[in-house]
Parts: structure tokens; sequence; C-alpha cells
């Protein structure tokens, strides 16, 4: 066995069945502290089950999880008492107000009298709800909900954050406190690990993310880097011409344009795909400029990431090793 | 860094339930009801007593008392279980006591929280009514004693009942369901168990409180309108009714706390490790034994249910037998198959599914699981062989007793002395049944055991009272079903048994140990096939 990362996030070989059912075949992830990490992926992809089972709520079938150095299967409470868990939908008490729900877990977690008022205090205040404090739970709004729960999160200055679809139900004033909430807390050192499915916050956010499929990690790393690599795999690029683009569009079919190919017309420019590494891209635009075709401007068309999930959506449905 | 136990005012989940629960609308509007309730109910009594019933001041206090009790009872037992596993089962089905499991606060902290905090609107509701109880001490020059005692009853009766009500919202997780069968088990508790009780298994009896807290109220009564409690013979020893009843409550609440403390740590936990059940067994069997042993070697106080009397009167070989026999029979009938039915229900607890072993089996070889669920998923083989070992033990224990008293000698002139038999009646069922589960699930096991084990004798007796000659095909019918084995086996070993019941008998323990067999092959050829697959999967 490999010494494990003394903190941040560190999974081994993590596997989540339900009954006969692998939803996480299998799972290598490392994430440095400090790091805002997105998981996404597609719905169903297993980024729930991966969250309860780092957060030592799910008996993964086999797998070695560390979270803040503390070994989450051999030691659970160790783990539990550096992580936090936000579940997607995370429910409520009904019949408390949301300081008292604040109040239970700070004594939960050992702090009572001035100490817990005031961290409480300090949590309303991180996620904006301090003038909410005396609403019942219940009356809250969806985001509020949201709010409070990442409140509660915060209470004990969880060394790791798991957190299932945070954004979900907040508006844009509240993304953005949100945001806010989570680099300062990344800041001060927390691993924060994030799934959601509101792309252009994740791309926001997140320092790093990774693509989730059917269980399997496709690719993980910076996100820049990530949505580079991942657009480098089907590249476009666009053509603009002064001539005609019908000639330029039959030039694009002949084999001299290879591997350029799957031209298409739009107005006066033309796309097309293009599967070569720099230098071959470098060979046909060679190749183009020799070609007289007056063209004024070659232009690399990089994938969004709602693209790249897109793809991973619909590419086919691989049944998860047994 | 959280606060000691003892300080259960520090208790978070106490805390958090006394401030949700104790808001001053709820608690005026019930207070305002409960104190009227209580104010009728004593009033009447006493004025009432006086006036038709003649009684002193004294005894007409006494009296109303009744009422404030049985106001207290209500509360408690009734509307505090209630609440407490509808809340609690609103607390798993909403997910909340996911969030709660990550708190460092530990299980036992949350386990008192959840029992103390939970109902804590009716305990304080029946705790207001002290004053009316004061009222009636003080008048009717109850000694402290009997006051003590009978509020250490009533409250130990509650935290168990609540613990009952933790137990179901905790395993039922479902709001409206929880809640009827929390009521389902105080029914249970208090009407249907202390009926068995009569069966052989004294002490189930005393879970209910009722008869014991009447019987103290009579002791100190001048008019004996209800019966005075008896002491409770246990082997040699003589106890009073109370503290008997009070040793076998606690028994009972640290068992189900226990099982509260596994399900906190671990959500899927079965409710009970193998030592557990084990030690349950065990307990069981001593205790049902304590209580019918005395009655056995003294043979006085005997009596034999009249239905049964009334059934055997009929019966040609019954006529030479003394009526006083009849007891030791049914008792000892009715403990071979209370023996089968807890080892039954206890594996059914302990015994792993397919897919706990098959996730047990692929995860071996890899980093420790948690080590509650490597125990939870090993077999329970084992353990139902040695609780099959435990129940014939307390069988031929038993058996000394009845062959001390000479009235029974007759019984057992004729018995065939195999112990072994009434060994295999339980054994084989138990491990077809463990089996069964280890192979296909607990609920195939249970469909298949309604409608064989279930089924069959029923559709025999029916066909019998129906006119069909029992000694004809019924009786192969009500064999064949693994339930009856061992009531069967122990008539079988009585004068008074019909022959008839021999061979199918034999057959049908036959038919249990193939089934045993044939089960141990797939098991095993499982088991194979489930680690192979487990080294593929891990190469790869
Ligand atoms: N309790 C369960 N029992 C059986 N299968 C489950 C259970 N929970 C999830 N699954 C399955 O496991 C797979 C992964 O589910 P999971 O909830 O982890 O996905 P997700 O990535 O969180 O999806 P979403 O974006 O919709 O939240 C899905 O195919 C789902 O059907
Ligand atoms: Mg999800």
């Amino acid at each position: 066995m490999s010494v494990p990362a003394p903190h941040g996030v560190w999974v081994r070989n993590l596997r989540v069945d339900y009954g006969p059912f692998t939803a996480v075949p299998h799972l290598d992830l490392t994430i440095p502290p400090g790091e805002i990490y997105g998981l996404i992926g597609p719905n169903g992809a297993g980024k729930t089950s991966t969250f309860r089972a780092l957060a030592t709520l799910l008996d993964p079938v086999h797998g070695e999880i560390f979270l803040g150095g503390r070994d989450a299967r051999h030691d659970p409470e160790a783990a539990r008492a550096v992580l936090a868990y936000m579940p997607d939908l995370a429910p409520l008490p009904e019949d408390l107000r949301a300081a008292e729900y604040l109040r239970f877990f700070a004594e939960s977690h050992g702090l009572y009298g001035p100490a817990r008022d005031q961290r409480v205090a300090a949590c309303l205040e991180a996620v904006d709800l301090t003038g909410r404090q005396h609403v019942f739970c219940r009356a809250l709004s969806l985001g509020m909900r949201q709010r409070l729960n990442l409140a509660r999160c915060l209470l004990h200055r969880p060394k790791v954050l798991i957190l299932d679809e945070p954004a979900s139900g907040m508006d844009v004033a509240a993304r953005a406190s949100l945001k806010e909430a989570l680099r300062a807390q990344a800041a001060s050192g927390t691993t924060i690990i994030l799934s959601s499915h509101i792309l252009p916050e994740v791309q926001d956010i997140c320092s790093s993310i990774g693509l989730l499929q059917n269980g399997r990690l496709v690719d993980s790393g910076e996100t820049r880097e990530v949505l580079l690599r991942q657009s480098h795999a089907k590249k476009r690029l666009r053509i603009r011409t002064a001539g005609s683009p019908e000639n330029l569009l039959s030039w694009l079919y002949s084999p001299d344009a290879l591997p350029a190919h799957a031209p298409v017309l739009r107005g006066d420019t033309v796309e097309c795909q293009f599967a070569g590494d720099t230098e071959a891209q470098a060979r046909f635009f060679t190749r183009l400029a020799g070609a007289n075709l007056a063209v004024v401007s070659l232009e690399e068309i990089h994938s969004s990431i709602e693209e790249v999930v897109l793809r991973l959506a619909s590419a086919p449905h691989e049944p998860a090793a047994p | 860094m959280n606060p000691p136990l003892h300080k259960f005012w520090l208790n978070p989940f106490l805390r958090r339930y006394a401030v949700a629960r104790l808001r001053w609308q709820p608690v005026l509007i019930w207070g305002m009801v409960v104190q009227s309730l209580a104010a009728f109910g004593w009033l009447a009594a006493f004025h009432g007593s006086r006036l038709f019933g003649q009684s002193s001041a004294a005894e007409a206090a006494l009296r109303a008392w009744v009422p404030i009790l049985f106001l207290q009872g209500l509360l408690l037992f009734v509307k505090g279980t209630f609440s407490v596993a509808v809340g609690v089962a609103r607390e798993h089905a909403e997910g909340l006591s996911d969030a709660q499991r990550l708190t460092p606060l530990p299980p036992g902290h949350k386990v008192l929280g959840s029992l103390l905090g939970l109902p804590i609107l009716d305990s304080l509701l029946a705790a207001s009514l002290l004053p009316w109880t004061l009222a009636s001490v003080l008048l009717g020059h109850i000694p402290l004693e009997t006051v003590i005692r009978i509020h250490l009853l009533l409250g130990t009766s509650a935290v168990l009942h609540h613990a009952i009500g933790l137990v179901s919202g905790t395993v039922i997780r479902q709001k409206i369901a929880a809640g009827t069968v929390s009521q389902l088990l105080v029914i249970l508790l208090h009407v249907i168990i202390p009926l068995f009780s009569k069966f052989g298994v004294g002490t189930l009896g005393h879970l209910g409180i009722e008869t014991t807290i009447a019987g103290e109220l009579s002791n100190v009564s001048q008019s004996a309108y209800l019966k005075k409690n008896l002491d409770v013979a246990f082997f040699h020893l003589n106890l009073s009714a109370a503290g008997y009843q009070w040793v076998a409550m606690v028994l009972l609440l640290a068992l189900l706390v226990l099982v509260l403390r596994r399900r906190w740590i671990r959500a899927e936990a079965h409710l009970l490790s193998k030592p557990l059940a084990l030690l349950c067994m065990l307990a069981l069997l001593v205790s049902s034994l304590g209580e019918l042993t005395p009655d056995l070697r003294s043979g006085v106080s005997l009596k034999p249910p009249k239905f049964l009397l009334r059934q055997l009167e009929n019966a040609p070989v019954l006529l030479q037998t003394s009526q006083q026999a009849l007891f030791p029979v049914t008792a000892m009938v009715a403990f071979g198959s209370i023996g089968l039915y807890m080892a039954l229900l206890l594996s059914t607890c302990i015994a792993p599914g397919p897919l706990e072993i098959a996730r047990a089996t692929q995860s071996r070889g890899f980093a420790a699981p948690h080590p509650d669920s490597a125990a939870d998923a090993r077999s329970s083989l084992p353990a139902c062989v040695a609780m099959a070992g435990m129940a014939h033990g307390a069988w031929l224990f038993l058996i000394e007793q009845v062959k001390a008293n000479p009235v029974f000698q007759i019984l057992l002139s004729a018995a065939p002395n195999q112990p072994a038999w009434i060994l295999l009646a339980i054994l084989f069922p138990l491990l077809s049944w463990s089996m069964l589960i280890e192979l296909r699930g607990r609920k195939f096991a249970v469909l298949l055991m309604l409608s064989l084990w279930l089924a069959a004798p029923m559709t025999a007796t029916v066909c019998s009272l129906a006119g069909v000659p029992f000694d004809s095909w019924p009786r192969w019918l009500f064999a064949s079903s693994g339930l009856a084995l061992p009531s069967i086996a122990l008539i079988n070993s009585f004068k008074l048994a019909p022959t008839s019941l021999h061979l199918p008998w034999l057959v049908s323990t036959g038919f249990h140990a193939g089934l045993c067999i044939v089960l141990g092959i797939l098991i095993l050829a499982r088991n194979r096939r489930l680690k192979t697959s487990a080294i593929g999967s891990s190469r790869s």
C-alpha cells in the first residue's frame, strides 16, 4: 500500500454496489487540500453514490478512503469528525427554527454556551441567513434550505466538505454568496468536493474537475486542462473565406484536406472536424494557405463544458463490470 | 469534547426535542386537557366511592389514585410510544438521521437523548399529574415504599415502551406504519403475550404492569377488591412480583438499547450480533425454566387451560391419566415449540442475506471492511446449532423436573426417552430456515414458511375439524410443517399420544434433514462461485 496523502481526499479502488447492481465499479481520486473539486456527469453517473461512500454513510464493497488524513474505512468516527456532507435535497427538521437547528448540531459537535452562539451566528452570516434565524425551517424557501444546510456543514470547521448539488434551487445572488463562502473555506485549507448540474457555475468555482460516466472517472484534473483535453479529443475548426465558401467546402472534401473531415457550411464560414495533433494542424494550415481559397481566418472551436457533458451522456452505455 | 452521558441535561438530542416539543401552545393545550381529565377522574372516584362504596376517606383517596395511574399509563404507554415511533421514523424517512449520524456524539448519547427527548411532552404531562398522586398518598396514608415501587415500575415500563417505539420507528422508517406497529406492540405486550405466558413462558407475562400495580394497591387497601400480589417462585427462590418484573423489564430495555446503538453506528446493521442472540436465547430459556420448575416440582398450583381439558376429555387414553398431569404436558409441548420459534426469530435477525454474503466475499482481500459488517455477513449456522443445543438442554432439564415429581411418573412410563428426537426436531427446521435465508434472502424464506409451514398444518386442522379423519392424510400434512415437529416429537414421548403421528414425524424430519443437505450443497457451490468471481474481478 502506498503512503496516502496526509490531507485532502484520497480514494483508491472504490466500488459501490446496490444489491446486484454496480453503481461505481472502480474509482481512484486524489484531491489536495484547499482544492475545490467538481464531480460532473449525467444523471445516474454515480456522483451521489460516491459521495455517500466518502461520507461513511454507505458501505462500499471495497476501497480505501482517507479524508483529511483519517482512514474513513477503518476509523469512520475519526473521519466523521473532519468531514461534512450535504446531501442533494438536504432535509431539515420541520419542528425547529433555523437557529435552533444550528444550535442542535453545534451542541452535537460539543459546542456550548457563548462559543456555540458565536459559531452559529458566524455560520448564518456566512450563508446570508442572519435575518431568518427565527424562521421555522419548514417556512424557508428551497434556496434558503440549501443555504441553512450549508451553514450546518460549516459549523465544525470541517477539513473535507462534500456537497451534493449545493447550488440547486439557489438564485443568482445566493449562488454568488455560495461561491464566496466556498472560496473562503478553500482558502482556509478545506478540501471541497461538489457535484452540480449548473455547469457554468462548476467551471467558475472549481479549480479542478472530474468527469464521471457510468461510475468511472473518464477524465480528471485542472478545470481548464480537462476541458482542453476533452475538446482536443474532438476538435473543430472554423474557417472564414473572402472567396466562395462552396470552393472551400469542396476542397475540404478532397483527400488533401485530411485529417480534417465532415465539413459543414455555416453562412459565410465553414466548420469541420479535425482529428490530429498540433503538428498535423500546422501542416494542414500550410496546405490550406497554398490552395488559393482566399482564407481570411482559421479558428479553433473549444467544446464548452456543456458539450463535454452532453457527449458523456450520449456515449453508448457500457455495462458496468460485474 | 461531548459532555459525559450522565449529564443528560446537556444531551443535544434531549435539548433539541425539548425545544421543539415544549413550545408554549401545545404544552398549554395538552396541559389543560390532561389536568381537567385528571381533576374529573380523581374527584369523581373519590366522591363516588365515598357515596356509593361507603368507603373511608383514606380508602376513597386510594381508589382515586387509580384513574390518575390510568391516565399516566395512557399518556406514557400509548401517546408517548406513538410519538416516539412516529418521530424517529420521520427523521429516518427525511434522511435527517444521516446528518446526525455524522456528528461525533457517541451512539449511546443519541439513543439516550432520543429515548428521553422524543416523548418529553408526554412524560412531562404524566409528571404534571403528580400533585393528584400526592393528594392520594397523603389522604390515603399510603406507605412511601408502595409509592416508590409503583413509580419505579411505571417509569421503567414507560422507558421500555418508548424503547420499543424507537426500535419500531428505526426498523420500519415509515411514519404511519411505525406508529401503527408501535401501538400493536403495546397491545401485544399488555394483552396477547400475557395470554400466551400461560403456556409455559411465564416471564413474558410480566411485561405488562397492570396486574402488579393493581396487586400493590390491593396490598395496602383495606377492602380486598383486587387480588393481592403473590411472590414469584423462581427455581428455589421466592421473589417479590414487583422486583422480579422490574428486573425483567430492565433486561429487555438493555437489549433494546443495544439494538438501537448498533443501528446508530451502521444503518444497515443486523438488529442483533450473534453472541447477543445466543444470550437472548439463554436468558429466555433460563427465565422460563425458572418459573416452570417450582410448579412442576410441587405440582400444587397446576391448572391446565380449560379449553385443552375440554378437547382432551374425550380421548380414551386420557381417562387413565390424572388431569393434573396435563399441565406439564402442555407446558412441555409449548416449551419445546417456543424454543424453536424463538430460535427462528433470533436466526432471522442474525442470518446474512445472499447480497450481504456476496458483498463480503468480494471485499475479501481488500482493505478490511467495517468489522461489524464482516461479523454480520458471517454465516449464522453455528449460532443456530448452538441455539438448538440450548433449547434441547432446557428441555432435558424440564424432563428431569417432571420425573422428580411422583404425580407425573405415570406420564413418563411410556416415554421412549429419546432426547435426541427433540434436538433433531428443532435443529433441522432451524437450519433449513437459516440456510434458506442465506441462499435466497429473508423475503423468500418468509414466503416459503407462510406457504408450507403455516398453511399445511392449518389445512390439516381445518380438514380434520370438517370431518376428514385425522388418521388419514391430514396427519401427514400436519407433520410436514417444520413448526410442528418439536411438539409432535414431545407428544410422541407421552402415553397420551396418538401413535399415528410417529411415522409422519419421522418422514418429515427426514425431509427437513434432506432439505438441509441440499441447501448446504447449494450454499457451498454458491460460495465457491462467488470466491472465483471475486478473485477474477480483483485481478482485472
Ligand atoms: N438505493 C439505490 N438502489 C439501487 N440503485 C441505486 C440506488 N441509488 C442509486 N442507484 C443507482 O446507482 C446509479 C448511480 O446513482 P447516483 O444516485 O449515484 O447517480 P448521480 O450521479 O448522483 O445522479 P444524479 O445526477 O441524478 O443525482 C444509478 O444508476 C442509480 O439507478
Ligand atoms: Mg445525485
